[in-house]
């Protein structure tokens, strides 16, 4: 009988401790996928292979440019061109194009804002810009304030978070919208949010205010 | 009493069935043949991606230096031809070296994970995310330019995470991830050093012992962005 019982305790022990690992494993777990894409090896290969034409794409661009260059006639109009593009690019020109306006009631974390606005880009997005500030390369990164508020750019996000995202607005809002997407990760993290995406022929982003130095 | 005792045990040990069934569904993934094909496959045709990559963007880099070097001549042999405003805004959309004071940041797996068991549940993996997040505290902190693994970071720049794999401006990455900031070294320090800010790093650190360095530099260079521009969805609005 009193086997049985130290049999009992050591089953107890064990159970107990099976327990405890399940749940910790699990609750790490969803530590690190919560704010992670996990994508397939498929997905992996299509990125890789689209960033190849990509770049592929920009060789040919350049090798004719150089070639241009080099022709005193048309040497000009390259150098135009090239501002022109940069132009669209640097922030500092109001811009406009295909996209969508997406509006996120109720307040994200800092972190997540992060997640949130590298999605768009990943997905696909030519320009962003979120409650009329345009992100560019001098724009600061996000900031939380103690009371859980988002800094940015010298002022406070405030929801509603109006993003404007310039880019094919039918693929770049079905990546966000995937099951696992970004949009699906933000509902399950803040169960009080809203998220309204809206394709727009026309989006319009207004010159970067970031100040040259 | 035999019989409750029994009933007991029978009761415990279904219940303990059940955990080492679901225990062992919860890692059976990693054993078994099939994940193995699939790693070396990936791996394998990654890799002939991956080189293609690295030539490709070795002749970006060697174009773009043709092309400054021709704007260059023209400048200096035409004086209808002014190169400063293009110089401006190569150097705003990072075509062009930032060098300075700066700050490293190295992040690098705990000894114990292995990556290319891909298992991306490993919580001693650095993902995505942890660059991520380091990369915002460093523009936060006024950064004049950052760089991750010598990857230029611009305005349009995605770290995501794809299985295991970490892909900066879509472009494949492994660790140990150096990430380089050029900009005030004790701003920078101190937004790396704010535990508040980089909470999930710094616990994973702690937890997981995912390796995060610090080292202030006197001299750093950001390399130049060598990936393609694309523009083809902007338009200029006219503001005459």
């Amino acid at each position: 009988m009193k086997n049985k019982r130290y049999l009992i305790g050591v089953i107890a022990v064990l159970l107990g401790f099976l327990a405890v690992t399940q749940i910790r494993s699990f609750s790490s777990v969803d530590d690190i996928i919560a704010r992670n894409n996990q994508s397939n090896i498929f997905e992996e290969i299509r990125i890789i292979n689209e960033k190849n034409a990509g770049l592929r794409k920009e060789i040919g661009e350049l090798e004719v440019t150089v070639d241009k260059l080099n022709n005193q006639s048309s040497a000009l109009e390259v150098i135009e061109a090239e501002i022109e593009k940069y132009k669209l690019l640097n922030g500092k020109s109001p811009i406009f194009g295909e996209g969508l306006a997406i509006n996120i009631q109720g307040a994200i974390s800092s972190a997540w804002m992060v997640d949130l606005v590298n999605e768009f880009y990943n997905a696909g997005a030519y320009a962003v810009s979120i409650n009329g500030i345009r992100i560019v390369n001098d724009t600061l990164g996000f900031d939380s304030l103690p009371q859980g508020q988002i800094w940015f750019q010298g002022q406070i996000l405030s929801p509603p978070y109006v993003f404007n995202v310039i880019g094919d607005n039918e693929s770049i809002l079905d990546i966000l919208e995937l099951p696992g997407g970004i949009f699906d990760r933000l509902n399950t993290t803040f169960s009080d949010i809203s998220i309204a995406a809206e394709k727009k022929d026309v989006v319009q982003m207004a010159a970067s205010a970031i100040d040259e130095e | 009493m035999k019989k409750k005792v029994l009933y007991t045990l029978f009761v415990i040990g279904l219940v303990m069935g059940v955990f080492v069934t679901w225990q062992f569904k919860a890692t059976s993934i990693l054993s078994g043949s099939h994940i193995t094909d699939e790693v070396e496959a990936r791996e394998s045709l990654i890799l002939e991606l991956l080189e293609e990559q690295n030539y490709l963007q070795a002749r970006i880099v060697a174009l773009r230096e043709q092309v400054d070097e021709s704007q260059s001549t023209i400048s200096n042999q035409t004086e209808t031809v002014n190169t400063s405003i293009l110089d401006r805004l190569k150097s705003e959309i990072g075509l062009t070296d930032v060098d300075g004071k700066g700050i490293q940041v190295i992040l690098d797996d705990s000894p114990s994970s292995n990556r290319k068991s891909g298992d991306y549940e490993d919580a001693g993996l650095v993902v995505a995310a942890d660059i991520r997040d380091v990369v915002n505290a460093l523009m936060a902190g006024s950064a004049k330019a950052v760089s991750v693994n010598g990857q230029r970071i611009i305005a349009t720049t995605a770290i995501s995470s794809v299985g295991t794999n970490i892909l900066i401006n879509n472009i494949h990455t492994a660790p140990p991830f150096n990430i380089d900031a050029v900009g005030d070294t004790e701003i920078l320090a101190q937004r790396i050093l704010d535990r508040n800010a980089l909470e999930e790093l710094y616990e994973k650190s702690l937890k997981s012992r995912i390796v995060l360095e610090i080292y202030l530099k006197d001299s750093l260079v950001i390399p130049i962005y060598n990936g393609d521009l694309k523009t083809d969805y902007l338009s200029l609005i006219d503001e005459e």
